[in-house]
């Protein structure tokens, strides 16, 4: 279940990232007689400011899912030796170890 | 009698009739909007609650995603005062609104903590820690997200980056509080597992909460200097764009948070059961 939802949360990011960049390039395609404010002709392009906004949190919203899934690979791998000694200790038992279902 | 009276009474009694009847079809519409807008909190709460976490966590990102479309196809690509700029708040509002209610569930566990010292509820003193905690961590990422984003939109729309911080109380206020929670995790990190750590995490993860209401009232208390108390949103689109964004970004972090719940139980369980083997020799 964990590698799934890593693999299911890693993809989500990618979507969500490229998502990001073609809605911001064609936000940025627009030409200025699409927008509101045009008229008015005052307001600077922000354009590089709202990609970076957006770039960033999705950069630290993937961080910090990396994060987690590393945690939960070390975790993986605890569990895995604790089984093994388990398994060594009784050759002929079961598992009672099992894996850490997050 | 005369006619005219008769016929005045009529009309009289018809108008009456046609605004009770108008008066029945507000309530009704009122009654039907009410209940549509319990039905949308309680399927809210099922998606934080009760739903699976993986489940809560798919939603969070679809929504997250729904957002964005609203941004990138719906709302107006211009404010007419901010500029395009104003399309970072559409982010930058909901980790703000959000890493102030995580954190007040952090400190709402923090308390059951300290309360669980002496009685037994459901909920145990070590699991209270561990909603906490995950409540912070989240906190934190979203807090995090919010002076990013805060910054940039500040660069953007004061011009400078030092505004950002040094010259405004609600700015202020949460850099503050950031700090406050990271020593909060320092604390954690630097501490043993035991019940020493989880009293000292409840005590600081307690007083930290009093960060909330200053950070929320910092513009009403100290005065108002660049940050204004709240961004006046005139179309359907972007109020409606701004309370799913803030939805989309609760469902979010209550996923992650629960997902951080279940990784320190896991590892509760796992430092257990090497202790149990080592005792047993294993």
């Amino acid at each position: 279940m964990t590698q799934r939802l890593n693999i299911f949360i890693t993809l989500t990011t990618v979507t969500l990232t490229c998502t990001l960049a073609r809605l911001l390039q064609a936000q940025a395609e627009k030409t200025p007689e699409n927008f509101q404010g045009a008229g008015s002709g005052s307001a600077p392009d922000f354009q590089k400011y709202v990609f970076f906004a957006y770039g960033l949190t999705c950069l630290l919203l993937f961080l910090f899912t990396l994060r987690t899934i590393s945690q939960c690979r070390n975790l993986q791998k605890r569990v895995d030796y604790l089984e093994e000694r388990f398994k060594e200790a009784n050759p002929g038992g079961e598992s009672k170890a099992g894996g850490a279902d997050l | 009698m005369p006619e005219h009276f008769l016929f005045a009474q009529f009309s009289k009694k018809t108008e009456i009739r046609k605004g009770t009847r108008i008066l029945v079809i507000e309530f009704i519409i009122s009654i039907g909007l009410g209940a549509v807008k319990v039905a949308l909190a309680m399927a809210l709460i099922w998606l934080i609650a009760i739903s699976p976490h993986q489940l809560n966590n798919l939603l969070g990102w679809i929504l997250v995603l729904v957002t964005l479309a609203f941004v990138g196809f719906w709302v107006p690509p211009e404010e007419k005062i901010l500029g395009s700029s104003y399309l970072i708040f559409f982010f930058h509002f909901p980790s703000a609104i959000n890493c102030m209610n995580l954190f007040v569930i952090g400190g709402v566990f923090s308390f059951l903590c300290l309360l669980n010292k002496n009685s037994s509820l459901k909920l145990s003193a070590t699991s209270c820690d561990l909603w906490a905690a995950s409540a912070i961590e989240v906190g934190m990422l979203a807090c995090t997200i919010t002076l990013v984003t805060g910054g940039i939109w500040g660069r953007a729309a004061w011009g400078e980056w030092d505004t950002w911080i040094i010259n405004d109380p609600r700015l202020m206020s949460v850099y503050f509080m950031w700090l406050t929670y990271a020593a909060y995790l320092a604390l954690r990190a630097s501490m043993d597992k035991g019940r020493r750590r989880e009293l000292y995490c409840a005590v600081f993860g307690l007083l930290a909460t009093l960060n909330v209401p200053i950070v929320y009232y910092a513009i009403r208390v100290f005065g108002k200097e660049n940050h204004p108390m709240s961004l006046t949103l005139d179309q359907t689109s972007m109020k409606t764009t701004q309370w799913v964004g803030a939805g989309a970004f609760l469902v979010l972090y209550i996923g992650l948070m629960r997902l951080r719940r279940n990784y320190y139980k896991s590892c509760e369980q796992t430092d257990r059961l090497q202790e149990d083997f080592n005792r047993a020799r294993i």
